[in-house]
């Protein structure tokens, strides 16, 4: 028999063990749940860090074992996890997915070129020109990514009617360069509707005179001042688009169901904040260089009407919403124009640079 | 009994001593793991920073205008390729790219400390002779050659005409940074 | 009594445990947070070396862009609205006239300072170019020139 003393001993030491234990376990649960999110952070700040690297170096390179992450497009656009948010300081078309291809791509205006780095996982682009429009399908497709060499990869091809066919390029998939190197006028003199049954990683682009429902989406030609109208299935109102990037933004980041916003808005509105700061600093940098030309250099009339184009784009770009009003392109578009004839007069000549 | 309670204080005091090596261990680990804190590598930073120096000393101008001698790449393709050429009636090349590689780096130097360096300029692929008899061309500290401590290095390319044909140079940065 | 002393003894080293691996990831939340800033002076380097808004070719900054930004009203406020808050630019020649320059001393100045603020900073310096618009100026025509520098890229905080 166990006298009191013992028992007693036996009883404390089962409540301290208890004790002991249960103070263990509470920890460790904590301490690998914030393990867990400490290595999520920190594959996200990867993802970052790589992309930044990417966008200075214009080298593309794959991402494998993406952290499960919120784009959100914004001012700035953010990655979201749930303990962190990083902001993005550069133009990024993010698509998510575990494997993703980083690359560089510029939409080059003569005076300025625009860098944007898209990341994109497995994705089949199919385009149905209705209106058959193929020199658009090429720039649209000069927009997306280069995946030669990489994995995964972005491929192009066309649904005619009920049929994808994407086995273009000597029985394979194409991407970018052999898809625009291909025949597509005498390979597809018409192309009916696309009705066919989509894959979960297929991107429609539908060009048509009219998109009343469209699925993916859909963009009318341009009209003579370059502007035409973009829809998405995911937004009832269109957006005005102006070069293919915009059509490239919309397909591949959708609509965020947070903001409320697309990537076609942060597009257009880090394009907006970066061309009228050049606009501005060039035009700065012309006015403080002229003096130095001699009066009967050839290069001041040139310099001039540079710098008369430059004033004419900040007034432009001075208005946030230029990008869904008509007149507001239509002048861009000129004004681009006249920058691109000035500044190739001016590098025909050895004027700059 | 008192056999028992001797052996019983002799577990108890054994027990004792075992937390406390427990607990020192502990302690030890705990100096350990906070040791642990991570330093950043600055590889990256090195890498760019010797990169930046090969790539922007070349670009430097001289202050002459003539195609042989107009920029330090020039200078150094024409000390390797034809030494006694004279710049602005001046100074050979070979002595101009001695002088502006000194004078460049040198000044790089003077903020960073112990900053070592040696460049060396030699043509891609299967040696060649160059001009006069020149096999390289080596400026700066000519043991580096041999060291044995880490070092960086940073190449360019150095191309043009040279009698009308295209020859294609490396010029190699090897950097010691204490 | 020594079952006491014991359960005390384990409880203490438990506890032990629970603050030195507290502390560790403290120490690396802090770490991890000096990397991010490093990352990003590190980055920003990249870009202002890179970026056309500072430069006419990759390493080479266009003297006339960096008087142009360095002289904008609100020059900093909009490089922040492209690039983030809290960092500065600094760029001087190592020969020449030393100046900070403005749109009154330009070409004659060779220092060139944007977002600068008196703050504790991690900065990183490179090698760089600047293209001098206004090099060498003759009858009919300006020649540019490319003058060594260093740029200093620095990001405010801990």
């Amino acid at each position: 028999m166990q006298s009191v003393h013992e028992v007693f001993k036996l009883i404390f030491g089962v409540l301290a063990s208890i004790l002991i234990l249960g103070v263990i376990l509470t920890f460790v649960g904590n301490y690998g749940n914030a393990q867990e999110r400490s290595l999520e952070a920190a594959a996200l700040r990867n993802v970052i860090k790589s992309a930044g690297d990417v966008y200075v170096s214009g080298n593309g390179i794959p991402f494998r074992g993406v952290p499960n992450v919120t784009f959100l497009p914004g001012d700035p656009p953010t990655f979201r996890t749930p303990d962190a948010a990083v902001p993005v300081r550069f133009p990024l078309f993010f698509r998510g997915g575990e494997d993703l291809f980083l690359a560089r791509s510029r939409l080059d205006m003569g005076w300025w070129s625009f860098s944007y780095v898209t990341a994109t996982p497995r994705l089949r682009v199919l385009f149905s020109p209705v209106v058959g429009d193929w020199q658009q399908v090429r720039d649209i497709v000069s927009a997306f990514p280069d995946t030669e060499f990489f994995d995964p990869k972005v491929t192009f091809g066309v649904c005619d009617g009920t049929q994808l066919r994407e086995q273009l390029c000597t029985g394979q998939a194409c991407e970018q360069r052999g898809f625009r190197d291909l025949p597509l006028e005498g390979l597809f003199p018409a192309v009916a509707p696309c009705t066919a049954l989509l894959p979960a990683d297929a991107i429609l682009i539908t060009l048509s005179s009219s998109c009343p429902q469209p699925r993916g989406v859909c963009l009318t030609p341009p009209d003579a001042g370059g502007i035409g109208t973009l829809f998405s299935a995911d937004r009832a109102l269109g957006y005005y688009y102006k070069d293919p990037v915009d059509v490239a933004a919309l397909a591949i980041g959708g609509i965020s169901d947070v903001t409320e916003l697309t990537l076609f808005d942060v597009k257009n509105e880090q394009f907006r904040t970066e061309l009228r700061l050049a606009a501005e600093v060039l035009r700065t940098r012309i006015l403080l260089i002229t003096p130095s030309f001699p009066a009967i250099s050839p290069c001041r009339p040139d310099l001039a009407a540079f710098l008369g184009s430059l004033q004419g784009l900040e007034a432009i770009l001075g208005d946030e919403a230029y990008y869904e009003q008509y007149p507001s392109l239509q002048a861009l578009l000129s004004a681009l124009g006249d920058l691109r004839a000035a500044h190739e007069s001016l590098a025909a000549k050895g004027c700059d640079y | 009994m008192d056999g028992n309670c001797l052996s019983a204080r002799r577990r108890a005091q054994s027990s004792m001593v075992m937390l406390v090596l427990a607990i020192i261990i502990v302690l030890g680990m705990v100096a350990f793991l906070f040791g642990l804190a991570r330093t950043v590598s600055s590889a990256e930073y090195l890498n760019l920073y010797a990169h930046g120096l090969v790539a922007s000393v070349l670009k430097t101008d001289t202050g002459y205008t003539e195609a042989p001698c107009k920029t330090v790449a020039d200078s150094l393709a024409c000390a390797y390729l034809t030494p006694s050429y004279i710049c602005g009636g001046q100074e050979t090349c070979a002595d101009l790219a001695d002088r502006m590689v000194n004078a460049s780096i040198g000044r790089f130097a003077e903020r960073k400390e112990s900053l070592r360096y040696l460049l060396t300029v030699e043509p891609e692929g299967f040696s060649a002779i160059g001009g006069e008899g020149v096999t390289r061309v080596e400026l700066g500290e000519l043991s580096l050659r041999k060291l044995r401590e880490s070092r960086i290095s940073a190449a360019e390319r150095l191309t043009g005409f040279f009698g009308g044909q295209p020859y294609v140079l490396t010029a190699t940065l090897v950097l010691v940074v204490r | 009594m020594e079952y006491i002393m014991m359960i005390f003894l384990i409880m203490v080293v438990v506890v032990g445990l629970i603050v030195l691996l507290t502390g560790y990831q403290i120490t690396r939340a802090a770490a991890d947070r000096s990397d991010r800033t490093q990352d990003r002076a590190l980055f920003l380097l990249k870009q202002v070396t890179t970026h056309p808004l500072f430069v006419s070719e990759e390493g080479v900054l266009d003297d006339a862009k960096l008087t142009a930004l360095a002289t904008l009203p609100d020059g900093c406020a909009r490089l922040e609205d492209l690039f983030g808050p809290d960092w500065f630019l600094e760029v001087e020649t190592l020969d020449g006239p030393g100046a900070a320059c403005a749109q009154t001393n330009y070409p004659a100045c060779g220092r060139w300072e944007l977002c600068k603020q008196d703050a504790r900073a991690v900065a990183y310096d490179l090698p760089v170019n600047v293209y001098r618009n206004a090099g060498t100026i003759l009858a009919r025509d300006v020649l540019a020139r490319r003058d060594l520098a260093i740029l200093t890229v620095g990001v405010y905080g801990r």
